[in-house]
């Protein structure tokens, strides 16, 4: 058990301390003011919060000034120091590029589908004729021969688009 | 934990930009080196080296940056010349898939186009050269209702010239 767990033992006699602590209180409830600012030593917390409790049930027990020196003092001991907090500087650069490269990105992929198709160049005569002859039976060298100048012409035009 | 997730946005993005495929210039260009060492391969009699040739190329990585048709037009193109390397090599069932593969190309919305056309007239040989006379006959006559499109596409062409 810690020294902490002992002060918190309701069964724990009670040290001179404490007690002269305790009486301090007292008289200070019964005399009806607390002179918090010119209490001694150790015990100027625990009168100075009498205090307040005092004036919380009668206002006329502390003078104004006085009350809010009291309320200053407690108020700027409960005030917990807060370190600012320092941004290394390369998060400072990368948070905001790295947001506008995703929104980028998805704009691109949302709003930029592919390019519309590439026309298809008209088939001549030949070529037809070719395909006519190769579906009727015939021979197919002149159809491969035909569409080699089409694909040749197409894909070089794609080519050029796509560049 | 927080410090980690400008890196992850940044990963997703490179991810989202890099599943792009390779590039569509260099793919058509990829193509037309297809086709040509492929004719290279068949004017030394070698079938099955144009054939492999052209099979690596239409097996490859597709951009995705590319319009659909367009891709479509270069990949049955490529089909077209499998399926009658495999009718030259003797192997119509071979050409019968080819040419399928081809025409799946156009997800159920087959264009009247020339490449369309040819890998009609290519089934329709090949399943004449399976004894499938009724699938070939079949596959011509789809063949010619679009040569008689194109026809006419090209006549009225001519007229308003």
């Amino acid at each position: 058990m810690s020294e902490h767990d002992d002060d918190m033992d309701p069964d724990r006699p009670v040290t001179d301390e404490e007690a002269r602590a305790a009486a301090s209180l007292l008289r200070a409830f019964e005399r009806g003011t607390v002179d918090a600012m010119h209490a001694d030593g150790a015990l100027d917390d625990e009168l100075r919060f009498a205090a307040l409790l005092q004036h919380a049930s009668d206002e006329s027990a502390l003078a104004p000034d006085r009350l809010e020196a009291i309320l200053g003092e407690v108020l700027e001991g409960a005030k917990s120091p807060v370190a600012p907090v320092r941004v290394p500087w390369w998060k400072k650069i990368l948070a905001p590029t790295t947001g506008f490269a995703l929104a980028a990105t998805c704009a691109a992929i949302l709003f930029s589908g592919p390019p519309d198709a590439l026309p298809l160049p008209r088939p001549g005569q030949e070529l037809l004729d070719a395909q006519l002859s190769a579906a009727a039976g015939g021979d197919v060298d002149a159809l491969e021969d035909q569409m080699a100048g089409y694909r040749s012409g197409l894909l070089s035009a794609m080519e050029d688009r796509y560049r | 934990m927080t410090r980690w997730v400008p890196l992850l946005l940044l990963l997703l993005s490179l991810v989202a930009c890099g599943d792009a495929g390779p590039d569509p210039a260099a793919w058509v260009a990829e193509a037309e080196a297809a086709h040509a060492r492929a004719d290279a391969a068949a004017a030394g009699g070698d079938l099955q080296a144009a054939h492999d040739e052209l099979s690596r190329f239409v097996h490859g990585e597709v951009p995705i940056a590319m319009a659909d048709a367009d891709r479509r037009v270069v990949r049955q193109d490529v089909h077209w010349r499998l399926a009658e390397l495999a009718l030259e090599m003797g192997e119509p069932q071979r050409a019968i898939r080819h040419a399928n593969q081809g025409l799946a190309e156009a997800e159920g919305r087959p264009a009247v186009d020339v490449f369309t056309a040819n890998l009609l007239v290519a089934r329709g040989r090949a399943r004449e050269a399976a004894n499938d006379p009724l699938g070939a006959a079949s596959d011509y006559h789809d063949a010619l209702r679009i040569h008689d499109a194109l026809l006419h596409a090209l006549l009225d062409a001519e007229e308003n010239r």
